[in-house]
């Protein structure tokens, strides 16, 4: 094994599961590259009524994010995702662009319905006080919503915000990805209207921080966190948090990939070149190209892609494209050629060389978005005001709703307790009977 | 609500389980409620959180399924599916005897789903008998993902405080921060040894003392048994046993049977046979064959768990957020109408 970047991450020797997780990487690079099959209509169908249904609140917690699995596929396919296929990443959380657009015009949609029905019901319970609601003083016109597009450009400035928390906390960027990840696919489901971004951002980097064996006492990540919430607030929205990512906390991310494709592309090389020197400086040069395709990376874990793409397709998207940049063309063609070629059908819509090609572009536009920090919060702040004035009355603890609702809610506990104590009453009562008789 | 819960049937560090019904099915499950903490100071339990977290993405015959997660005020809930014993109580149960085809069965079905695991990359952690469940049918399943986690990512450290003692490799008992896959094969040969003994193989009193269990059984490893050995973060001058043959332990095993047992129990960790490669081993090929589930001893309600855990296990469960120790208070029966 050549030296490189890989070499200083390894474990001490003598407990070395170097070999062990160098095969399992590469093992898990070419299990996870199939790409996704487009059952697109049927999909966007059923996603965007697992979407209503979540939305609206109903129990069907499981829903039927049918993702791209519904389609049959050929039976060499079905081979290498076997493994994949039963991740939940894989089965619920991947949708094609047009996917991603309806489900999100769907959460928007039904959040603004409910939104309409709660104003009216707060405006309502003021007029039989006689008096008007601070919060809602005339109905919402339709331009006073947040639109889905308007909660995309907010929910960046929030998911930027998670990288800072890494600094702070001192996490990895696994962590960091995972906690992007519950918070895109959130939202992808709820609107910010209805769940505070501000909350939920801390929620998922807390979660994350449970998920990836980081856990610290709540209130120590409070403290650490400038304008924190009191830890009561986070503790309310957990469940709601964990529940809107569907119980489904296993997340991957391409930088495992990553190095899978490094390992194995410095084995190729091996086979590949026979001159010691040339090797020498090839593998130099692929474990620069390897840090560098890290960084490429790192745009694409703050955009849909996630969804569209697995792990394994942007880790070598990014990093083709990384060779491909730095005059490491040929090399990369002959090992994708080599390793992948006999499982072509594995890439449809153009093959490898278009994947990797739209992958590369994704990937360059995004992290040259990630530079500009300043933009976003600039774009996000007329937002953040707009927000303010459409939030769901029902949701929000001050209004006259929120209390009616309570109030309701109350009773019913009541209710279903006294049910409960006589049915208690009626047992014991029987049960006297029966120890008398 | 999902579930009507009946009977409580054990309890956890984190959580009290309970057997219950589906309301939509009638299907008979386990309901795993999750303890909330006084203080609730950090919400969901982490334990919680990893058994979720495993559980949703592995799915296999030997390995506890989990048909459900919901919350209910506030409070998350596991249904599993209902498993009426352990391979704990079935090896206590002097009542039952056990063929070599019995324990070649439950072994073959615990390495099974174990590689399962591994080749997700996933590590349990905490394999012992009290976590092996057994279904009606005789299945062996693997439960209890408390303390489960990812691994293969030579960049993160990882947690030597696990596993329960008995079943603890030498590694993490020097305190290992890198390790993989052979902490579970360790554990699994443990449960193998017991299988076969029909009582604990290393016993150890305390977490040193379990070291020195390890070493009196199998022998200190030398340099050569174990290279790199004196770069472990806890390695200190070990005391120096010879190792006793296994056979004058396991008289009545063949010499397949030890032959595995070694390979399981091989102390440098990456030496140590893989779950894929122990079931490819020649002790599955030869007679007696595994004894169909189905016919296993303790199987259909003979030889079942009591109804509430008698005696909680003498060794300690190694993990940090886990340190309150659950003694068996007897469980008052409530009346439930849910
Ligand atoms: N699926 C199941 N079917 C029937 N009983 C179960 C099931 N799962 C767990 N139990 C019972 O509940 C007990 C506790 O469950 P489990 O081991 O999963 O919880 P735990 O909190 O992780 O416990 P610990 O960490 O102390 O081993 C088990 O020992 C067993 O008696
Ligand atoms: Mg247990």
């Amino acid at each position: 094994m050549a030296a490189g970047a890989a070499d200083e991450a390894a474990p001490p020797v003598g407990i070395s599961i170097g070999k062990l997780s160098q095969r399992a990487q590469r093992r898990e690079v070419i299990e996870n590259l199939a790409p996704p099959t487009a059952s697109a209509q049927e999909a966007a169908a059923a996603a965007a009524t697992a979407a209503l249904a979540q939305a609206a609140g109903t129990a069907d917690t499981k829903g039927g994010l049918a993702g791209a699995s519904a389609a049959t596929k050929p039976a060499e396919l079905q081979k290498h995702r076997q493994l994949s296929e039963q991740s939940t990443q894989l089965r619920h959380w991947r949708f094609t662009a047009e996917q991603i657009a309806a489900i999100r015009e769907q959460a928007n949609a039904v959040a603004v319905a409910r939104i309409k029905h709660a104003v009216a019901r707060e405006q309502a319970l003021h007029a039989a006080a006689g008096t008007t609601s601070p919060l809602f003083p005339a109905p919402l016109g339709d331009s006073d919503y947040i639109t889905a597009e308007e909660q995309t450009v907010l929910c960046r400035y929030f998911e930027i915000m998670i990288g800072q928390f890494r600094h702070i906390l001192k996490f990895d960027v696994t962590l960091q990805a995972t906690a992007v990840a519950f918070f895109r696919r959130f939202y992808l489901f709820h609107s910010v209207m209805e769940y505070d971004p501000k909350t939920v951002v801390l929620n998922c980097t807390y979660l994350a921080l449970k998920v990836e064996d980081k856990y610290m006492a709540l209130k120590d990540f409070c403290r650490n966190i400038k304008n924190a919430p009191d830890p009561e607030v986070l503790l309310d929205m957990e469940t709601k948090v964990i529940q809107g990512l569907q119980y489904e906390l296993a997340v991957h991310h391409p930088y495992w990939p990553l190095h899978g494709f490094f390992l194995d592309m410095q084995a190729h090389l091996q086979t590949t070149i026979s001159i010691p020197a040339t090797l020498h400086a090839a593998s130099k040069k692929l474990a620069n190209l390897y840090v560098e395709s890290k960084s490429l990376l790192q745009g694409l874990i703050f955009s849909d892609a996630i969804f569209q793409y697995s792990p394994a397709q942007l880790a070598l998207g990014c990093f083709v494209t990384t060779g491909n940049d730095h005059g490491f063309a040929q090399e990369m063609a002959r090992y994708t050629e080599d390793r992948f070629l006999h499982v072509a059908s594995l890439f449809p819509h153009g093959g490898l060389v278009a994947m990797v090609e739209r992958i590369g572009q994704l990937a360059k536009a995004q992290t040259a978005a990630l530079k500009e920090d300043a933009g976003v919060r600039a774009r996000a702040a007329p937002l953040a005001r707009k927000l303010a004035k459409c939030r769901n009355p029902a949701l929000l603890p001050d209004t006259l709703l929120f209390k009616q609702l309570q109030a309701e809610d109350a009773e019913r506990q009541q209710a279903k307790r006294s049910d409960k104590a006589a049915k208690e009453q009626a047992y014991h009562d029987a049960l006297d009977d029966v120890v008398a008789g | 609500m999902a579930c009507a819960s009946s009977r409580k049937v054990g309890e956890g560090t984190y959580a009290n389980v309970y057997e219950a019904r589906m309301l939509r099915t009638g299907l008979k499950v386990a309901l795993k409620k999750i303890k909330v903490s006084k203080l609730r100071a950090d919400g969901l339990d982490v334990s919680a959180v990893r058994e979720v977290k495993f559980l949703r993405e592995l799915e296999h015959p030997n390995i506890v399924r989990l048909h459900d997660v919901y919350a209910h005020k506030g409070n998350v809930h596991l249904v599993l599916e209902f498993l009426p014993t352990d391979l704990e109580a079935v090896i206590k149960n002097s009542a039952l005897t056990f063929g070599p085809g019995d324990v070649k069965s439950w072994l073959m079905m615990a390495l099974r789903g174990l590689h399962h695991c591994h080749r997700q990359l996933i590590l349990h952690r905490d394999l012992k008998p009290n976590n092996l469940l057994l279904g009606r049918d005789g299945q062996l399943k693997l439960a209890d993902f408390g303390l489960a986690r990812d691994y293969g990512d030579p960049a993160r450290a990882l947690s030597s405080q696990v596993v329960t003692r008995w079943y603890r490799s030498p590694e993490l008992l020097l305190g290992a921060q890198h390790y993989g896959p052979g902490v579970d094969i360790w554990a699994m040969g443990c449960i193998f040894a017991e299988l076969l003994l029909r009582v604990p193989y290393l016993a150890g009193d305390t977490d040193i003392g379990q070291l020195h269990t390890i070493f009196r059984a199998l022998g200190t490893p030398g340099a050569a048994d174990w290279p790199g050995i004196e770069l472990l973060p806890d390695y200190h001058a070990l005391p120096q046993y010879p190792r006793t043959p296994m056979r004058t332990l396991f008289t009545a095993a063949g010499s397949e049977t030890l032959d595995l047992l070694e390979r399981m129990l091989v102390f440098y960790p990456p030496a140590r046979i893989s779950a894929l490669a122990a079931l490819g081993h020649r002790y599955f090929k030869m007679m007696p064959p595994p004894t169909p589930p189905a016919q296993l001893p303790g199987v259909a309600g003979v030889g079942g768990r009591p109804p509430t855990k008698q005696v909680k296990l003498n060794a300690t469960k190694a993990n940090p957020a886990a340190d309150e120790t659950v003694d068996a208070k007897p469980v008052a029966r409530r009346l439930s109408f849910t």
